[in-house]
C-alpha cells in the first residue's frame, strides 16, 4: 500500500466516481418516485397482495408484479435491475482505468520504473477501487434509504421475522387472547385458509414422509385443492363414499380398512378443532403461536397494527418494530452484497486488463462479460428448477430475498462472492508480476 | 567496479528475437553510448534492465545486486528517460515532479528549480498541452530529479532542438564529473562521438562491438563524392588502402573511405576536380561496413 500513488488514483478518479454516484443515486431516487403512482395502480389488486398464498410466494421471491406494492419489493423487482448493472459497469470500469487505462496511456511505465513493487501497486489500486466501490454503496444505500423514509406512509406494512419481538407479542397475547378475535375476523374461510397454510408447510417440510406415500404429491395437492374448495363438502363425500377416494390414490385393499379408519379419525380432529376454533379464545391463540406470519401478514396498514397494539397494550413496541414498511438492517444488507458483488466485478475488471492487449479489447470484453453473466442470471429465474445457475453469476449472488430478511446477513453467497473476488485477485497478481510491459 | 553488467542477457517475444545473448559491462563513472538502428534492441536491452520486461535468460546486476531480485533498490537510486514520454495529462509539470519525487522521499526543491530554469521549462502548464520536445525535457527532469547515481536515458535527445541539446549534455557531462553514471541510447553517431567515452554498438538484438571512442573515431568510416569537370580515365579505377565500394558513372566517383587522407590526396591530385564533398555514413553504413571487414562474426552467422 502505496499513499502517494492512492491518493494520485483518487484524485485521477474523484471527477468520475463524484459523476457515478450522483448519476446513479439520482436515477434511484427517480425511480423510487414512481412508486407511488405504481403502487396506486397496483392498489386494484389489493385482495390478491392480502392472500396469504400471495405473501408466502412474496417472501420467497421478492420479485413479480404482486411484489411490487411493497418499498423493498418495488426496489428488488423494479428499481435495482439497472442499478445492480450499472455498479457491475461501474465497478469493472474503475478497475480497466486503473490497469488498462495507464497502460494505454504509458503512464504505467511511469509508475514501474519508480522504486515501488508490482504487487504494491496492485494492492494500493485495488483498495483505491474499494474505497471508490465504498463510497458509491453508501451514496445509494443512503438514497435509499431516504427515499424509503419519505415513501414509508404511503407504502402496505411487511410483517418481518424477529423472535424476540415475536416472543413479546406471544406472551402478552396469551394473557389477553380475547383481543385476538377482536382484531381478526376469525370466520370458516380464516381458519380453513390457515389449515391450508399449515397442511402445506407440513408438506413441504416432509418430503421425505411425501415420498413413501402410495400416491404422488401432486394428486395430494388435487385432493387438499378439493378440500379446500368446500371443506364440509368434502368431508361429506369421504363419508359417503370413501372407495372412490381410495381408488384414486390407488390405495390396496387390505390397508383400506386401516386408511378408512385414519380418514375418520383425522375428520373427527378437524371437527373437534373447528368447535374450538368457535368457542375457545385460547385456541385463537394456539393457532397465533403456530403460524403467526398468517396472523401477522394480514396487518398491512398504520391503521389496523394501531388497533393490534391498542388490543395488546404492552407490546406495543414489538409489533411497532415488527410491522413496518421496511427494515433499515435489510436495506444495510442488501447494499452490503451489492458491494461485495461489486467488488467481484472489480477483479474480473482488473484480470480482463491484465489479459487484453488494449484497453479497447478490454473493455468490450468486459462488456460481454458483464451482459453474458446478466443473461445466465436471468435464465435461471426462469424455473425454480435452474435457479443453481444463479451461482454461476455473481448477479444471482445479489441475494435480493434479504430485503425480507431481518437484518444484516451474510449469506454462503455473500462467502461464496469474497472467495471468487480473492481467486480472480491472485490470478490478477499472478499475470501482473510477470507482464511484459512493451 | 562495474555499476551495471549483464550476462547473456536474452529476450525473445515468442518466435521474434528482442535481445541474443547480451554481455554488457559498464564502469562507474562512465559515459556511456548504446548505438545501433531503430528495431536493433536498444529499448528492449534498457527495458529489461529496469524489470519492464522479463528476459528469457540471462541475468544482470546493477549496483552489483540482482536486477530482479533487488529491484526496488536498484530502481532507488536509477534515472530512466524513455524513448516516449507519457504522463498524466491532467497534471502540471511541478505536480509530475512532485508525484515522482515523493516515490523517492522528499524533494530536493531547489534542484527542481535549478532543472526547470535549465531547460527553460514552464512548470505551471497541464502536461497534456506540452509539445514533443516540453514533454522530453519534463522526462529529463524527472530522471534527474531524484539525484540518481545511474542515469538510463532511451534515446535522450529525439525531439530536443540544438540548443536544448547542448544543454541536456552539458548538465550530464557536470554530474558526470560529480559521479553520475550515463547510460544512454541513440541512433546518430556524431552525438555518442561527440560526449561518450564508451560506445557499444547493437545490431538485431547482438552486441557487435564495445570500444572506446577513440577506436571508433579511428575508424572514422566518410564518404566521398567527387564530380570532374570532364571525362578523366585514370579516374576510373583507384586501388589504395580504405577504400571500399568505388563506384564511377559519367563524371561522378562515389567511395567509402576510412583510409589516410594524405595518400588519398596525392592519388587524386592529377583529377581535374570541379566538387569534392565528403559527408558522415549513415549508421546503417558504418555497420556494413564493419561487418564486412570481418572484424565481426555476425554476418556469417546471419547467413
Amino acid at each position: 500500500m502505496n499513499l502517494n500513488l492512492f491518493k494520485m488514483s483518487m484524485t485521477q478518479n474523484r471527477k468520475s466516481l463524484i459523476y457515478w454516484t450522483i448519476s446513479v443515486c439520482a436515477l434511484m431516487g427517480l425511480s423510487m418516485a414512481f412508486y407511488p403512482a405504481i403502487s396506486d395502480n397496483l392498489s386494484q389488486f389489493e385482495g390478491l397482495f392480502n392472500a396469504p398464498v400471495m405473501k408466502t410466494v412474496l417472501r420467497i421471491f421478492v420479485m413479480g408484479p404482486e411484489a411490487m406494492g411493497t418499498l423493498p419489493g418495488f426496489y428488488a423487482t423494479y428499481a435495482s435491475v439497472y442499478m445492480i448493472l450499472i455498479g457491475a459497469f461501474f465497478a469493472s470500469y474503475s478497475a480497466l482505468g486503473e490497469i488498462s487505462g495507464e497502460l494505454q496511456d504509458g503512464t504505467l511505465e511511469f509508475l514501474l520504473t519508480r522504486p515501488i513493487t508490482r504487487s504494491e501497486i496492485l494492492v494500493t489500486k485495488w483498495v483505491a477501487i474499494e474505497l471508490r466501490i465504498v463510497i458509491f454503496c453508501t451514496a445509494l444505500c443512503l438514497t435509499i434509504l431516504l427515499s424509503f423514509n419519505i415513501l414509508k406512509t404511503r407504502a402496505p406494512l411487511i410483517y418481518w421475522e424477529d423472535d424476540t419481538n415475536l416472543e413479546i407479542f406471544l406472551s402478552v397475547a396469551k394473557d389477553s387472547p380475547e383481543g385476538i378475535g377482536d382484531i381478526w375476523q376469525l370466520d370458516d374461510d380464516f381458519f380453513n385458509e390457515w389449515l391450508f397454510e399449515n397442511m402445506q408447510e407440513g408438506l413441504s417440510k416432509n418430503k421425505e414422509a411425501l415420498e413413501e406415500l402410495p400416491f404422488s404429491e401432486e394428486l395430494l395437492q388435487d385432493i387438499i385443492v378439493e378440500f379446500m374448495d368446500n371443506p364440509d363438502v368434502f368431508m361429506e363425500n369421504i363419508a359417503k363414499n370413501p372407495e372412490k377416494y381410495m381408488d384414486i390414490m390407488e390405495i390396496p385393499s387390505p390397508s383400506r380398512a386401516l386408511y378408512e379408519s385414519e380418514i375418520l379419525k383425522s375428520m373427527k380432529e378437524y371437527e373437534a378443532l373447528k368447535e374450538r376454533y368457535a368457542e375457545e379464545a385460547m385456541f385463537h391463540y394456539e393457532m397465533l403461536a403456530q403460524n403467526p406470519e398468517y396472523f401477522l401478514d394480514q396487518i398491512t396498514s398504520i391503521e389496523q397494527r394501531n388497533q393490534v397494539s391498542q388490543k395488546f397494550p404492552e407490546a406495543e413496541e414489538a409489533i411497532k418494530s415488527m410491522l413496518v414498511s421496511y427494515n433499515a438492517g435489510a436495506v444495510v444488507s442488501i447494499h452490503l452484497h451489492i458491494f461485495l458483488f461489486m467488488s467481484l466485478m472489480a477483479s474480473l475488471g482488473f484480470a480482463v486488463s491484465l489479459l487484453a492487449r488494449k484497453q479497447r479489447e478490454a473493455s468490450g470484453i468486459v462488456i460481454g462479460i458483464i451482459l453474458a453473466l446478466y443473461f445466465i442470471n436471468t435464465l435461471s429465474r426462469i424455473s425454480p428448477k435452474y435457479l443453481w445457475i444463479g451461482w454461476i453469476s455473481p448477479f444471482g449472488l445479489i441475494d435480493m430475498n434479504l430485503m425480507a430478511s431481518g437484518g444484516p446477513v451474510i449469506t454462503d453467497k455473500a462467502f461464496l462472492m469474497i472467495v471468487e473476488s480473492a481467486f480472480v485477485m491472485g490470478y490478477s497478481f499472478w499475470i501482473f508480476s510477470k507482464k511484459d510491459i512493451a | 567496479m562495474n555499476i551495471l553488467e549483464t550476462r547473456g542477457l536474452t529476450k525473445y517475444y515468442g518466435q521474434t528475437r528482442g535481445i541474443e545473448s547480451m554481455d554488457l559491462s559498464i564502469e562507474k563513472g562512465s559515459f556511456f553510448g548504446f548505438i545501433g538502428p531503430n528495431g536493433a534492441g536498444k529499448s528492449t536491452a534498457i527495458r529489461t534492465l529496469l524489470g519492464l520486461i522479463r528476459p528469457s535468460s540471462g541475468e544482470a546486476y546493477i549496483f552489483g545486486e540482482h536486477f530482479q531480485k533487488e529491484r526496488l533498490k536498484i530502481l532507488k537510486r536509477v534515472g530512466y528517460l524513455p524513448a516516449e514520454v507519457n504522463l498524466y495529462g491532467n497534471l502540471t509539470g511541478e505536480a509530475m515532479l512532485r508525484y515522482s519525487g515523493r516515490f523517492y522521499g522528499n524533494i530536493d526543491e531547489k534542484r527542481m528549480k535549478d532543472l526547470a530554469t535549465w531547460f527553460d521549462f514552464d512548470l505551471g502548464r497541464p502536461v497534456e498541452e506540452l509539445s514533443f520536445g516540453n514533454r522530453k525535457k519534463i522526462g529529463i527532469m524527472l530522471a534527474l530529479l531524484h539525484k540518481p547515481e545511474l542515469v538510463i536515458m532511451d534515446e535522450p535527445t529525439g525531439g530536443l532542438d540544438p540548443l536544448m541539446q547542448a544543454r541536456f549534455f552539458e548538465w550530464l557531462t557536470e554530474e558526470n564529473e560529480k559521479g553520475l553514471t550515463v547510460f544512454f541510447s541513440s541512433h546518430t553517431l556524431s552525438e555518442v562521438q561527440k560526449h561518450c567515452r564508451q560506445v557499444a554498438v547493437i545490431k538485431e538484438g547482438r552486441i557487435i562491438e564495445i570500444s572506446d571512442i577513440k577506436a571508433l573515431r579511428s575508424k572514422q568510416l566518410k564518404k566521398v563524392r567527387i564530380r570532374m569537370k570532364h571525362v578523366h580515365d585514370t579516374s576510373e579505377g583507384l586501388i589504395m588502402k580504405g577504400i571500399y565500394r568505388f563506384e564511377s558513372e559519367n563524371l561522378e566517383r562515389r567511395f567509402d573511405f576510412d583510409g589516410d587522407f594524405e595518400e588519398l590526396f596525392s592519388q587524386i591530385s592529377s583529377w581535374p576536380i570541379e566538387a569534392f564533398t565528403m559527408e558522415e555514413p549513415s549508421l546503417e553504413e558504418i555497420f556494413m561496413h564493419y561487418y564486412r571487414d570481418g572484424g565481426d562474426n555476425y554476418e556469417s552467422k546471419s547467413i
